[in-house]
């Protein structure tokens, strides 16, 4: 009985509060519009799953569940997830390819830099604060010099997952090359700068607010 | 509860040979423990509600704390007759739930299902007159609905758990008869998962759980610990 008694003690002065890990180490995600407006987005709890719709070329669809699987898997608390929406028209980030649709190949990342190319374009926003329209992400094949196919997948992966994060809300880029935000992007998978990054926005208050 | 312990008696002929003997106190050892358990034990079964104490906390710009939601929590223990003063009892307990997040200032999130399956062995006493209490030890395991944010790298396998519980059935009458009564639960384990290890977090977090619950027992007797 003194036994147990005694181990449940120890149980309880084992277990300590324990110390939430460090979360220092971000680039700045908040755009902002001089002279004092700032602009945070995030998709709020009441807002996701976020329906993503890929044009259905090519292997699109693939690339856009993976970037955005690269993104959800950085967060602990399920504070994003997403879905692929079949009709563009209920979506919330619309995925094209601008012009040409890149075979599907195995990638090769040595020498795709340049290969392809992103820009997301964030929709406007209303007189409160909400934004009023979808995501547009455009991917383009570049063509000013010779890329192999595998190069021009490469690209394509981390260019699509630094697209999205723009849709997430990292509306700037990182100064740190070995971040998928940076400008362009250099590595193929967000960093750990990335993730306390992204975490620390989705658990900072919005100024502007997802569409209705 | 006191109950009479089943005993085979039997008698070997002197007639028969040693090697007879032999196979038939065999076969009595065999059977023996058998019989005295199933004559022993008893059931109690209990259905109620628990509360689970917060998994994690943790502070990003603001405080988020993960616990699960109030749960339906079911038991059952198996429990020998009491022998100088103390008897032995078995149980396992189940609860499912709903994981929530707790953003402080903010919004609750369900995070999914989860469900606990915890199994214990432990000592029961008689405390005053239909009053009993309880001290178990065992391990419990975490089986969540999705495998993922805390949970994406699994469980982290069976947690050791310590708890004790009160018991009470009223002394006379229908609940006496059909081992009716309350129950109070209490258990502590440290909390942890791979997830949150690989993140930073480096040491566990005591969870306190408390359950309330109805129990019957069988078989229906009297003196019920």
């Amino acid at each position: 009985m003194k036994r147990i008694l005694a181990t449940l003690g120890l149980a309880v002065l084992a277990c300590n509060e324990p110390t939430p890990p460090s979360r220092g180490g971000t680039y700045n995600f908040a755009d902002t519009i001089p002279p004092d407006t700032i602009i945070v987005f995030h998709w709020p709890s009441s807002r996701v799953p976020v329906r993503f719709y890929a044009a259905p070329q090519g292997n699109l669809p693939f690339l856009v569940q993976r970037a955005f699987a690269a993104w959800a898997g950085l967060f602990l608390y399920d504070e994003l997830t997403g879905t692929l929406a079949s009709d563009s028209l209920t979506a919330d980030v619309i995925v094209i390819w601008s012009d040409s649709v890149p075979p599907d190949a195995p990638p090769d990342t040595a020498g795709a830099l340049g290969a392809c190319n992103g820009v997301t374009d964030v929709p406007t926003v209303d007189s409160t604060s909400r934004l009023t329209g979808p995501f547009h992400i455009q991917l383009t094949v570049l063509t000013t010099a010779m890329y192999t196919p595998g190069q021009v997948q490469a690209c394509m992966r981390r260019t699509i997952i630094h697209e999205v994060g723009h849709s997430i809300g990292l509306f700037l880029h990182s100064p740190a090359p070995g971040d998928i935000m940076h400008s362009p992007p250099l590595v193929d998978a967000p960093s750990e700068q990335d993730r306390r990054t992204v975490e620390r926005l989705y658990h900072t208050p919005a100024t502007i607010l997802p569409p209705p | 509860m006191h109950e009479t312990v089943g005993r085979s008696d039997a008698t070997v002929g002197r007639s028969d040979g040693r090697t007879a003997r032999a196979v038939f106190a065999l076969i009595l050892l065999s059977i023996s423990p058998t019989v005295r358990l199933s004559a022993q034990v008893s059931l109690q079964a209990a259905a109620g509600v628990r509360y689970t104490s917060t998994l994690v906390h943790d502070s990003i710009v603001t405080g988020v704390d993960v616990r699960p939601r109030l749960a339906p929590a079911f038991s059952v223990t198996a429990t020998t007759p009491i022998q100088h003063g103390w008897a032995v009892a078995g149980i396992a307990d189940l609860s499912w739930s709903t994981l929530e997040r707790h953003d402080q200032g903010g919004p609750t999130v369900d995070l999914g299902g989860l469900t606990t399956l915890a199994v214990e062995v432990g000592v029961r006493h008689p405390l005053v007159t239909g009053l009993s209490g309880r001290l178990a030890v065992g391990g419990l395991k975490y089986f969540p609905g999705n495998e993922t944010g805390i949970f994406r790298d699994g469980s982290g396998g069976i947690l050791p758990l310590g708890g004790v519980a009160l018991s009470y059935v009223p002394p006379a009458g229908i609940a006496q008869r059909w081992g009716l009564g309350i129950e109070a639960r209490y258990d502590l384990h440290a909390f942890i998962t791979p997830a949150l290890r690989n993140r930073g977090f480096t040491s566990s977090r005591a969870v306190h759980r408390v359950a309330l619950a109805l129990r019957a027992a069988w078989p229906h007797a009297s003196g019920q610990p």
